[in-house]
């Protein structure tokens, strides 16, 4: 129930913004709309903590910034490689992840593989670990760092 | 020099470095060796191309419903780009096409443990 | 401004041809839904740009539908390329893989 009135919440809000129209009729079939999609996503039981992982998408905002901070430092490194591709050194590294959720873990991955250089090939959830390829031992031994497991893990709370 | 022009040159700097990652990115896409590296090229265009090109048109921005446009394009491209590169490289993994130093090493990890 | 634009546009028609040419070469399948998966991207992109270029912002709604379709598209090649359809033989993937 409580997913349902999120999901439509957020649901609504996005169609208000996208709409750019206001007026009484438009208003009531927007939130109809959402409404029903929410519905529509609740049976097929979709909307539960891994569908919509509140606790996560609040604290985002939190390491955005450290984020592409990330991504613009590493873009530099692989663009270095593409000039001189003899620099590449591929190989795999088994990452270890400390999140308890699943949401948590999927974020580690997303994190993983939306920093150029390493790209998350497989994802082990019960051994809570991540097959990382990464293009140089550099960007291989930084995703081998704790940093970034511990920041998603402080998205995650508790 | 008002404070809106100091932003529109930011954004065309931004828009201009983006044109350059976008760039370099797709020539990843075709010096790099196998599949796996030339998903890091792939991962230029979707992360610092997309990343900076679309942030130079949000400072390029005339009124707020654009703003809001982009900013979610934005948040598609984060979302997305991701998962996509995430299922090629499992589906790389699962085929039987995998490229052969990676193999190598794969095999040779196993021996040791 | 027009003009970072239009160097904005040319760059990106520039790197969609690389990567459509790297979709041409292979040499593996999966070597072509990358290069397309790109494509799409640059595309989205392109749309985006387009739309200031020519002061329409409405171009802005078809960048967006195209990243969500693009998505979907890469994803549904992919599991067309595993299973040979795209129905409910999905459902047995727990017996492939043993």
């Amino acid at each position: 129930m409580r997913q349902i009135v999120i999901s439509t919440a957020l649901l609504y809000a996005l169609w208000l913004l996208l709409s750019g129209h206001y007026n009484g009729l438009l208003l009531t079939l927007g939130f109809f709309s959402a409404l029903g999609a929410s519905l529509i996503g609740a049976r097929m039981g979709v909307l539960d903590e891994e569908g919509l992982p509140m606790a996560i998408l609040l604290r985002l905002p939190k390491v955005t910034l450290w984020l592409i901070w990330e991504i613009l430092k590493s873009n530099i490194g692989v663009v270095r490689v593409i000039l001189n591709p003899k620099l590449a050194r591929p190989q795999m590294v088994r990452v270890k992840a400390s999140q308890k959720s699943v949401a948590g873990l999927v974020t580690h991955a997303n994190f993983i593989t939306l920093t150029p250089g390493t790209v998350s090939v497989d994802v082990d959830e019960n051994e809570n670990t991540i097959l990382v390829h990464g293009l140089t031992d550099d960007f291989a031994a930084a995703c081998l760092e704790p940093d970034m497991d511990a920041k998603v893990s402080s998205l995650e709370g508790k | 020099m008002s404070a809106i022009d100091i932003i529109h040159l930011i954004g065309i700097a931004s828009l201009l470095v983006g044109s350059l990652a976008v760039i370099f990115g797709a020539l990843g896409l075709l010096r790099l060796g196998d599949v796996y590296q030339r998903m890091h090229g792939a991962g230029i265009v979707d992360t610092g191309g997309a990343g900076l090109i679309l942030f130079g048109l949000l400072m390029l921005s005339p009124d707020w419903t654009v703003t809001v446009r982009l900013v979610l394009i934005g948040f598609i491209l984060v979302l997305t780009g991701p998962t996509a590169t995430h299922a090629i490289a499992r589906a790389v993994r699962v085929s039987d096409q995998e490229p052969e130093n990676i193999s190598q090493k794969k095999n040779k990890k196993r021996g040791r443990g | 401004m027009e003009g970072a634009l239009a160097i904005t546009l040319i760059a990106l028609g520039v790197a969609a041809t690389l990567a459509i040419i790297r979709a041409t070469l292979g040499p593996t399948s999966f070597d072509r839904v990358l290069a397309v998966n790109s494509v799409g991207s640059i595309a989205v992109l392109l749309i985006a740009v387009y739309g200031f270029f020519d002061g329409r912002p409405a171009f802005l709604d078809i960048a967006m539908l195209y990243a969500l379709i693009n998505f979907i598209g890469t994803i549904a090649i992919l599991k067309f390329f595993r299973f040979g359809t795209l129905g409910d033989h999905v459902l047995h993937e727990d017996e492939e893989d043993a």
